[in-house]
């Protein structure tokens, strides 16, 4: 398929493009309590080109792109006239100049025959997940897992060869009890390996969240609180650094991010962060290495990161986009943070962080109120907050928690933060 | 004048290779069908980031999902292709499928049915030059730079899916081809570090007639002029008021709120509280909804679902007593009733679920100055930007942009922003006091089943007056 592509693109004289071939297999698994509902498979394969063309315009020197998906059951007729398209519709994309992503060689391949099939890796995954489901007083009511191999090749008109594996197990469940009042809580997890340990703990933590759920059945007083996020709480608010570090959201000029440029502020009275940046594929779609690259030490910008066009546009080093990250541990532990009223919602029904306006916010579903005194549950109302007004003021936990996307504090402390409620 | 849309190639030559293979399944297996599917698509974007023409890997795909149920449980395979030489391939993997498979699926049913449809659009996308699009869209956005100085950007999009569907079955030769396409511009503003911005979204079930309707001097002014007012937006005091909400914010909730907790597949899995409620009061005596593929002509219109059941008009609400929720194929079989064609893939590679289509209140008979005027003090609620679900329990998270301040029956021009409503459903549908003759439909969204599985799907109503708890 892709010599036939490449074939028909040289015909066409299109001389500059970039092409990612992903073949997908993957083994889902669906289940109602711990009865499977459904089972299925699928192997599926896409190719996505992107063509180039140049050209001049009012005397300035222009690059223009357009991306096109190829399937194997396409006829040459088809795909040549689809790459036709794309090239006619290139010279109308007016951006100015940019060399491509530079050449890569390399491969990072799984390697091997693998003993189990996808399929029994889900099932392994779903023994992992139901373990620690024992009981009747709370319970997974339903769940899914897909196990999936993706095999991805990128080539480039410059001789860009690049082939790596993906392994991902993802999937989700919802925990429920049914007494004294009958409630569920959602839970979603993915893992690069196939780490049952993890499974379990979460699925354990989740079913020990959801009977305290059951529990709360009033809201916060709205007021004033000292918020204490933890786990993947932490990242969503978080990931408005590495956001704001793209070279896209620079040059279009919706961050003001500038390497050396003091993110938190001029005034620190809290802790400074100390990000890095870490890859979730060893390549970017343009086949650029993605080694692991400091993001913002002692609060202080270290780099940018991006695809290639907007980084060739501001000078900088391409390195591919990146969205997961490391985050260095903070100096407090949990239990002193909680030595003073707090209010620490563990579950929401949906955490949001907008990178752009700075603001966080999410519907509490389960929340830990400790007003000096006593520890309260309680579910409803909302946190929101400006993480640009709050971030020279944030503490983090000392220990640590880490999943797919995100390793760093297990807990950050937001003093100050308005919560609507009862 | 109006166009049928072509139907796609592909599927008429691979229809003969797909009767084989479903004859080789009837032969082993009670039931086995084939949902074939050939999408494309492309999408076109100006901002300050430049210029950017791709197809859509969320909306393009081209392949098919074989469904089998041996008797006991039923099983998928999502392939690529179907081919002669990759029939035994096919068979084998479904074969060791149902093997393994532990599911106690009833079969499902199979009644007769041929039947065809294309949809009718003025102008063909494809007919256009891509610059044609590109100046209009070039046009549009410095338009709405040159409102304002302060205007930091305005980002203009406009994507379209062509969307060709084949269903196969022992007795059931369904098939369509549909367009929609959808606009959207987004303006930003900064106010220091802080951006703020504003989205407007443009919906048919049609083609690049579409572009006719951004390109108004009345949505320039709005997605300028509000933005910038959005520059010297407050917080909101927290707080329960009442509030108006603007046909998108209605749709949110019927959506979000309510909708949701009405797919059956909920009810399958005890997931959702509306099933203690059918036939008893969930609103007020104004409220009447629907949902359905018939039940409107937007973006989440179509002949059939994913599983080849024919699309429907079903009344959820009839003046505020909760009629039915709507189902898929599997899960109406498992709770014994007839599916109401809302077992829908994000693709032929995504397993069916009972999804939304056109899902609004009925308009009432206020009107909106009117419904204004009624306000002692509170908020009229716009631009809507996103939601989260609870079927089990009811709560609300919906997010929307727009708060603006009304005292005395007057609005002030105080905006608060950005706002997150929440509360118990049943207590803010209850509280439903007004609603306005005025009623739109929006379908620039998609909709996520958790946080995956996105479908197509359009939402509105009309203004309606309410109760809310705001923060």
């Amino acid at each position: 398929m892709i010599k036939r592509i490449t074939s028909l693109m040289a015909h066409l004289n299109i001389g500059t493009w970039l092409i990612s071939d992903t073949e997908k297999k993957s083994a889902e698994l669906f289940f109602i309590r711990k009865d499977e509902d459904m089972r299925r498979e699928a192997s599926v394969r896409e190719i996505s080109v992107t063509v180039y063309r140049d050209f001049d315009k009012d005397g300035n020197k222009m690059r223009g792109s357009a991306g096109v998906l190829l399937f194997d059951s396409m006829t040459d007729e088809e795909i040549s006239q689809k790459l036709t398209r794309a090239y006619h519709a290139a010279q109308f994309v007016n951006n100015p100049y940019f060399d491509i992503a530079p050449c890569t060689v390399d491969k990072k391949l799984s390697g091997g025959d693998d003993p189990l099939s996808l399929m029994e890796k889900a099932e392994i995954m779903a023994d992992a997940l139901f373990m620690p489901d024992v009981n009747d007083e709370a319970f997974i009511n339903s769940a899914e897992i897909f196990a999936s191999l993706t095999h991805v090749r990128i080539y480039a008109s410059n001789g860009t060869n690049v082939e790596y594996d993906s392994f991902r197990v993802k999937g989700e469940f919802v925990c429920q009890t049914l007494e004294p009042e009958d409630v569920e809580m959602y839970h979603a997890f993915e893992y690069a390996a196939l780490d049952t340990f993890a499974l379990s703990e979460l699925s354990l933590d989740a079913l020990s969240v959801v009977r305290d759920r059951a529990h709360a059945k009033n809201a916060p007083n709205a007021g004033i609180y000292d918020v204490i996020l933890t786990k993947q709480h932490v990242y969503t608010l978080l990931s408005a650094y590495p956001e704001k570090a793209n070279a896209a959201l620079v040059f279009a000029k919706y961050s003001p991010y500038s390497v050396g440029m003091n993110v938190q502020g001029e005034k620190i009275e809290g802790e400074k962060l100390n990000i890095t940046l870490t890859p979730d594929e060893p390549f970017s779609f343009e086949g650029i290495p993605m080694p692991e690259r400091t993001l913002i030490s002692e609060g202080v910008l270290s780099s940018l990161h991006g695809a290639t066009r907007f980084s060739r546009y501001l000078g900088i080093e391409p390195t591919g986009s990146y969205t997961n990250i490391r985050v260095d541990n903070g100096t407090k532990a949990l239990e002193d943070m909680k030595k003073k009223p707090y209010l620490m919602p563990v579950s929401f029904s949906d955490f949001q962080m907008d990178p752009l306006s700075g603001h966080f916010s999410g519907e509490i579903r389960l929340a830990y109120l400790f007003d000096g005194e006593r520890i309260h549950l309680v579910t409803g109302g909302s946190v929101n907050g400006s993480l640009l007004e709050k971030q020279t003021n944030l503490v983090f936990s000392l220990e640590r928690y880490s999943d797919s996307s995100f390793s760093g504090p297990y807990a950050v402390l937001i003093p100050g933060v308005k919560v609507a409620g009862a | 004048m109006k166009l049928l849309l072509p139907v796609s190639e592909f599927l008429i030559k691979s229809k003969p290779d797909a009767k084989k293979l479903i004859n080789s399944l009837t032969a082993i297996y009670p039931y086995a069908s084939i949902l074939g599917q050939d999408a494309c698509s492309m999408a076109y974007q100006i901002a300050s980031t430049g210029v950017s023409i791709s197809e859509n890997a969320d909306f393009t795909n081209r392949g098919f999902v074989i469904r089998v149920h041996n008797g006991k449980s039923i099983v998928e395979y999502s392939v690529s292709e179907i081919s002669e030489n990759i029939i035994p391939d096919i068979l084998r993997t479904i074969h060791t499928l149902s093997e393994s498979a532990k599911g106690d699926d009833p079969l499902p049913t199979d009644e007769k049915a041929c039947v065809s449809e294309q949809t009718e659009l003025e102008i063909d996308p494809d007919s256009l030059e891509p610059d044609q699009i590109i100046s209009k869209l070039t046009d549009l956005r410095e338009k709405c730079l040159k409102k304002d100085e302060r205007i930091l950007d305005a980002s203009i999009r406009f994507v379209w899916q062509k969307n060709h569907r084949f269903f196969l079955s022992k007795n059931r030769d369904l098939s369509e081809s549909l367009i929609w396409s959808n606009g959207a511009i987004v303006s930003l503003a900064a106010k220091g570090e802080e951006v703020k911005d504003y989205y407007k979204s443009f919906s048919t079930l049609g083609g690049a007639e579409i572009l006719n309707d951004m390109a108004k001097d009345e949505v320039i002014d709005e997605v300028t002029d509000t933005v910038i007012s959005l520059l010297d937006s407050v917080s909101m005091e927290p707080g329960e008021y009442e509030c108006i909400c603007d046909p998108e914010t209605t749709g949110m909730i019927v959506h979000e709120a309510f909708g949701h907790g009405v797919e059956m597949d909920m009810f399958v899995k005890d997931r959702a509280l509306a099933k203690e409620y059918i036939g008893k009061r969930v609103a007020s005596d104004l409220v009447t909804m629907h949902d359905g593929a018939k039940a409107a002509k937007e973006c989440a219109s179509f002949l059939f679902d994913d599983e080849g059941t024919l699309g429907q008009d079903t009344l959820v609400i009839k003046n505020g007593i909760l009629i039915s929720g709507y189902s898929d194929a599997v899960s109406a079989g498992r709770l014994g009733i007839s599916p109401t064609g809302n077992g829908r893939r994000e693709s032929f590679r995504r397993k069916a679920y009972t999804r939304m289509t056109n899902t609004f209140f009925e308009p009432g008979t206020s009107r909106f100055d009117e419904m204004i005027a009624s306000v002692k003090y509170g908020f009229l609620l716009e631009n809507p930007s996103s939601g989260m679900e609870d079927p089990k329990n009811w709560g609300i998270q919906c997010m929307v942009n727009i708060a603006r301040e009304i005292k005395d029956g007057r609005l002030t021009g105080k905006i608060c922003s950005p706002i997150v409503l929440t509360g118990y459903v049943p207590d803010l549908l209850k509280s439903i006091s007004m609603m306005s003759s005025d009623f739109s439909l929006g379908g620039g969204g998609f909709c996520g089943k958790g946080y995956k599985e996105w479908v197509k799907v359009s939402d509105g109503g009309p203004y309606i007056k309410a109760r809310i708890r705001l923060g």
